[in-house]
């Protein structure tokens, strides 16, 4: 939630130890996703990239005024950050320019439905909505990425979701819902990128 | 509460999609790890050092030199019993982290050693993703590539055992001890100036960015200019021209130890940046250099990379800068230059 976001903010502005720890735990991973697709999947540069996107995102802060998820901010600094890295490396062939195509939920999940030979324009846009639909779990707002990955890929029980978020039963289906909802509104209006 | 039972209305295409998307890939914990150490070692690092950026001019004259260099290196037959290996006095420190993140190893393992701590001779270092910067006593830089690995055998001593290194002594030919870099394909000895050597899978490949480069080996002496690689292994020993400057060197770049400027005039600085930039600095009148000598700079440029530096500096100083072919040029376009 933007609130969230905000709170996270101030108390990285007031250099509270604990909540630059938390930005890590969040940001990281999406972070490192968000660098490894746009970098040919290098692991090491994707690694080096997220990590200077973090760091300097945290050191301005107090520039963030919640006006868009903290994500989204934090892609700006990873999207100047792969630029520098590019041009440092001289590009190497290995960039992945990403279609800013919106998504349309039942034509991705035709394109999911096969598993088209590798190396086919099918096999190419099948990978381009496996990253999609990653990279839009990723952007919605903190906790409903997770829920939607815990219930529906790795198969945990609302009791389960409910007990890791600290909420009650009903509150978690609750979430579920409303994170179903703001996956198909992103995902639709953003397609790949945030 | 029956949780299966709650799943019939969930059924919808998005939940379809994101089952079938499957669950995001995850950095490695070990990855995760890394970045970690380096976000919390930065972002401590650069908050201790915030409170100044600032810079601006006052009146004051002083001119700093560029070392002349040279080097010397000799290659000998793979793994030469040339490099001489004397005692270690593990109470002797060697050199001291400056800039990035290394792990070094102790009784009980690899760990991850502090910016300024010391290392002592005999210490064996690593690097991960990032590189470091170390400080010897005597004022040297050496930088470790990221992914590399070292043992520091005495203070002007090191063996190269994995990746790339980078010497920096920034002085005059002659002054003082010789640093050596001994690999299994030979040693690599300078007396003064900045070169690499990087470690490959069949030799060793040896590139100079100042001073005059001497191979002995097998083969007859060679003489090497400034802004040569060499190379040697099992294929033999080559040589070409490549530039001092540009993406080949920009690793090092992060890894400079940081310039004081407070209270130094901008030339230093911009002697500093040229040089660890592999540029040549020219002034395009000479209104542009006295300006240069005569302005005094005050405030901190830690944890900014010397192009960097320039970028945020400059612009207080009214100094125009531009990049042209490897020359940084300061003053006027219609000046100087071409």
């Amino acid at each position: 939630m933007p609130s969230e976001d905000l709170d996270l903010a101030r108390r990285m502005s007031a250099r509270d130890e604990r909540a630059f720890a938390e930005f890590f735990d969040a940001y990281f991973a999406p972070t490192y996703r968000f660098a490894l697709s746009r970098l040919g999947r290098d692991e090491d540069a994707a690694q080096e990239v997220a990590q200077a996107a973090l760091v300097r995102a945290a050191l301005k802060i107090s520039s963030f005024r919640g006006e868009a998820l903290l994500f989204t901010w934090l892609c700006t600094f990873c999207r100047h950050e792969v630029s520098a890295h590019l041009r440092r490396n001289k590009g190497l062939g290995r960039h992945v320019e990403l279609r800013e195509e919106a998504g349309e939920v039942r034509s991705a999940l035709e394109a999911l439905s096969s598993e088209p030979p590798a190396g086919t324009a099918a096999a190419s846009r099948r990978d381009d909505v496996v990253r999609a639909v990653h990279h839009t779990l990723d952007a919605l707002p903190r906790h409903y990425g997770d829920a939607l990955e815990w219930k529906y890929v790795l198969g945990l029980t609302v009791r389960e979701i409910a007990d890791r978020l600290g909420l009650g039963p009903k509150a978690a289906e609750s979430l579920l819902t409303r994170a179903r909802q703001a996956f198909r509104d992103r995902f639709e209006a953003h397609g790949v990128e945030p | 509460m029956d949780d299966a039972s709650r799943d019939d209305g969930d059924e919808d295409e998005v939940v379809s999609l994101v089952r079938t998307a499957g669950a995001r890939p995850n950095p490695s914990a070990e990855r995760t790890a890394d970045a970690r150490a380096f976000f919390d070692a930065a972002w401590r690092a650069e908050l201790r050092q915030r409170r100044v950026r600032s810079v601006w001019l006052q009146a004051a004259a002083v001119l700093a030199g560029v070392a002349a260099l040279a080097v010397a290196v000799r290659l000998g037959a793979p793994r030469p019993p040339a490099v001489a290996r004397t005692p270690l006095d593990a109470s002797v420190v060697v050199a001291r982290l400056d800039a990035g993140l290394v792990e070094c190893e102790g009784a009980s393992g690899w760990r991850s050693l502090g910016a300024g701590e010391p290392l002592s001779a005999g210490g064996r270092v690593r690097t991960r993703a990032s590189g470091a910067g170390f400080r010897v006593e005597d004022g040297r830089s050496v930088r470790l590539a990221a992914r590399s690995g070292l043992v520091w055998d005495a203070p002007e001593r090191l063996t190269l055992e994995s990746g790339a290194v980078y010497v920096d002594s920034g002085r005059s030919e002659g002054a003082g001890s010789a640093f050596e870099v001994s690999t299994p394909w030979g040693a690599v000895r300078e007396t003064g100036t900045q070169f690499e050597v990087r470690l490959e899978a069949t030799g060793l490949r040896v590139r100079v960015r100042e001073g005059r480069v001497s191979v002995v080996g097998q083969a007859p002496a060679i003489e090497v200019a400034r802004g040569t690689e060499l190379r040697t292994g099992a294929g033999g020993v080559t040589q070409r021209a490549i530039p001092v400057h540009g993406a080949d060197w920009s690793w090092t770049l992060g890894l400079a130890p940081t310039f004081d400027l407070d209270g130094r005039p901008s030339h230093e600085l911009l002697a500093w940046a040229a040089r660890e930039a592999g540029w040549e600095l020219r002034y395009a009148d000479a209104e542009s250099r006295r300006r240069a000598e005569a302005a005094e700079l005050r405030g901190s440029i830690r944890g900014l990379r010397p192009d960097e530096a320039l970028v945020a500096v400059l612009p207080s100083t009214g100094l125009p800068h531009r990049l042209q072919d490897g020359v940084l040029w300061i003053g006027p376009s219609e000046a100087g230059s071409r």
